[in-house]
């Protein structure tokens, strides 16, 4: 832009223009750099969101016959349409954290006070608009993630005293979840929101031109001495920071792509619905506070931190903007960012072991697959099987016959009761798959599938809750279910390789390996070689049906592999590799 | 021309290329999303029945066939009914025409005014006769003529 003076300004007046320059002209005060290109951030990731979401909307159809399948199309058949719901996807988990680190800066360097107030209020209210955003924008594409997700989310509403009822029938639109939810939410995501976004950003910005931008650590009252402009000076760096960031969020929506699951199944019963991470803190809370303390979890702490965070420059009347001058904010601030970053990344956590961490608790306790229906959507996140059963990535990127193997594992219905709150939990109860890829050879599988037997920990006295049936697979579905089966792993726990040395064992090896498993007394739950008590599975051909690195990790730490198993020896390292190597060459002929 | 001036030029200039990046790399993929329509998918084409082939031969004028078809559009395959003008053969055993209903000039519905003996089009005034010729008006160019054939009595059209 030239400095010029452009001689027609002289003669003729050019609103627009003036304007235009009286915005760009901004003079900022002297310490305002780097740290301060997040508000700009944040407003070209919202007019994204507008432009993708402008995008996405010609051919989204928020109907709940047509929603998820509008939202494949879009994925598969439009140019660049999986990038552009990338693109819609990321951005917005971009605009939360970016919101967060904006909230907290200003919360640091203390901007929030006189001047500035209502300024802060009307941030928190942003803030909270963006949050409005997700939730609601999580229901759209109407698949089993958003049907549940946001289920249990409208519960929560619903568990407030008194008003609970009517304010989750107002959310609900009708007695449940269902058309009139998607279409009210599909109303308040495009038209409602973004009008209250953009009424709110303009106060924002004319509340930050006009007070100014608060110089880092000052006293209130300090202003500092203008040195800069915003156009070129704080526009470079706003604009070097937002391509950075910009390149990340296309780079999450060109490679990792936005989630979609199969469409939304009311009638499924083992789906353990998860909200959006940046949702994960109350749903935590809620993980802790129950029974009589629920409402505390969903009304009083909400409601509280809400009206403590837009309040705060009201009650906080220390003129200091320093740190260490203000050090009740300062230990009270990190607190609440602590918890709130931890309530945050344990559900993450937990997800990634979603079975391990809960198989003691429930071990004992369920005895039959249908039991999970009538536990609470709470409980139900805590008994944790179908999310934690497979990677996330491996979901994404199946080979087709995987593909296949996964329609099939949907039309039988393997879930029913493999993946119900009680699989391997216990006696005679159909095994969880949890980690199935990871366990079990795959030729073993197939011959397996191919007519099932009974391979299971068993008791005598009691009838099985339910057997495998044979359901006359061709060779090539069986081939295509092994496929999808091999998915369900967890590197995280059992990383390739983890065995070590375990493979051509030599003949003192083996040997070795059948001192160990004399130490340990296998024998008195376990059948080899027609010795033993056959309470556990008959270890007879386990060369043929397990694998190694499972194996070792198994005797390594038996009931975090397998929750719920009766076998709770933990073999020592060294021992387990040499019962690896043992047992692994016990084939029958 | 003083220091800071030019450096204010380099990081204005610089600030328009960042922001010309920015455009480039949200509004490529934008435009094609918006573009997406132009990739045409080849459609296969369907024979559709529109009944027994005596119903339009023993008819004197031209008659609106109705039928139903299944149509893509998208992510969604619905059942469409349409309608078409026969003209039968009068009676020599020829298989009858068969006439889009769109009128050439800008796609209204034309239909047969037996009084007038023509396709009259209620936009504009186009007029055709009973061989879709352009009689008056301003269609440019004679009814569509839709591929017929007859199956095991059947008159049948091609669509897509």
């Amino acid at each position: 832009m030239s400095d010029a003076v452009n001689p027609r300004l002289d003669t003729e007046p050019r609103p627009l223009v003036s304007v235009w320059r009286h915005l760009l002209d901004e003079p900022l005060p002297q310490g305002v750099g780097w740290f301060h290109v997040f508000g700009g951030l944040l407003l070209f990731f919202l007019a994204l969101q507008g432009v993708t979401g402008a995008l996405l909307g010609m051919y989204y159809s928020p109907s709940v016959t047509d929603a998820h399948a509008s939202i494949e199309f879009i994925e598969r058949d439009v140019t660049a349409g999986a990038f552009v719901r990338g693109l819609h996807h990321w951005g917005s988990s971009a605009i939360v954290v970016l919101a967060a680190v904006h909230l907290s800066q200003v919360f640091l360097w203390a901007a929030y006070k006189r001047p500035r107030r209502l300024l802060w209020v009307v941030g928190v209210l942003l803030f909270s608009v963006i949050l409005g955003f997700g939730f609601t924008g999580y229901l759209l594409p109407w698949d089993l993630k958003a049907y549940f997700g946001t289920k249990v989310g409208i519960s929560i509403a619903g568990s407030v005293p008194v008003i609970g009822d009517s304010v989750e029938r107002i959310l609900q639109g009708g007695d449940e979840v269902g058309p009139l939810t998607l279409t009210r939410f599909y109303g308040l995501h495009v038209t409602v929101l973004p009008l209250l976004l953009a009424g709110l950003i303009a106060i924002h910005l004319f509340l930050v031109r006009f007070r100014g931008i608060t110089p880092p650590w000052k006293r209130v009252g300090e202003d500092g001495v203008a040195t800069q402009r915003f156009w070129p000076d704080q526009a470079f760096r706003d604009l070097i920071a937002t391509v950075i960031v910009f390149g990340v969020v296309a780079a999450l929506a060109w490679w990792v792509k936005a989630p979609l699951e199969e469409a939304a199944d009311p009638s499924n019963t083992t789906y353990q619905p998860r909200p959006e991470w940046y949702f994960n803190a109350p749903f935590q809370l809620l993980h802790w506070l129950d029974g009589p303390l629920t409402v505390v979890g969903t009304t009083v702490i909400p409601a509280l931190g809400f009206l403590l965070l837009v309040l705060l420059p009201f009650y906080d009347r220390n003129p200091e903007r320093r740190l260490r001058k203000r050090p009740l904010a300062a230990v009270t601030g990190s607190l609440v960012a602590i918890s709130i970053s931890m309530l945050t990344v344990i559900p993450m956590l937990e997800d990634r072991s979603a079975v391990a961490e809960t198989a003691d608790e429930t071990a004992s306790e369920e005895s039959l697959p249908l039991e999970s229906e009538k536990s609470s959507p709470q409980e139900k996140e805590q008994a944790g099987a179908p999310a934690g059963v497979r990677d996330e990535a491996a979901s994404t990127s199946l080979s087709d016959a995987a593909r296949r193997g996964e329609e099939l594992y949907r039309r039988l219905d393997c879930a029913a009761c493999h993946e119900s709150a009680s699989a391997g939990r216990g006696i005679n109860v159909p095994p969880t798959l949890v980690r199935i890829g990871d366990r079990v050879q795959s030729a073993w599988l197939a011959r397996y599938l191919a007519a099932p037997w009974r391979v299971r920990y068993q008791d005598e006295d009691e009838r099985p809750v339910a057997r495998m049936p044979d359901y006359g697979l061709a060779e090539s579905e069986i081939v295509d279910l092994v496929a999808f089966l091999e998915t369900f792993r967890d590197s995280s726990q059992i990383p390739a390789g983890i065995a070590g040395a375990v493979e051509d064992p030599t003949e003192a090896q083996v040997e070795a390996g059948r001192g160990v498993y004399e130490d340990y007394f296998c024998s008195s739950c376990h059948v080899l070689e027609g010795d033993g008590v056959g309470y556990g599975p008959d270890l007879d051909d386990v060369g043929r049906r397990l694998k190694a690195d499972f194996l070792f990790k198994f005797l390594r730490d038996p009931t975090v592999m397998i929750p719920g198993t009766p076998m709770e020896v933990e073999v020592e390292e060294e021992d387990a590799r040499a019962l690896v190597r043992f047992l692994l060459t016990r084939k029958t002929e | 021309m003083n220091a800071p001036v030019s450096r204010r030029r380099l990081l204005a200039q610089l600030s328009g290329a960042l922001m010309g990046l920015l455009t480039l790399a949200a509004g490529l993929p934008a435009i094609g999303f918006l573009l997406s329509p132009l990739r045409r998918r080849s459609g296969e084409a369907q024979w559709v029945s529109l009944g027994l082939l005596e119903e339009f031969a023993g008819a004197i004028g031209p008659v609106r066939a109705d039928f139903d078809y299944e149509a893509r559009s998208g992510y969604r395959i619905q059942t469409v009914s349409n309608s078409v003008w026969v003209v039968a053969g009068n009676g020599n055993g020829q298989v009858p025409r068969v006439f889009s209903k769109t009128c050439t000039h800008l796609a209204c519905n034309v239909s047969w005014k037996d009084d007038q003996q023509l396709f009259v089009c209620p936009c504009h005034g186009g007029k055709f006769g009973r061989d879709g010729a352009v009689v008056a008006g301003p269609p440019p160019e004679p009814l569509t003529v839709i591929e017929s054939r007859v199956e095991e009595g059947e008159l049948q059209i091609r669509l897509g």
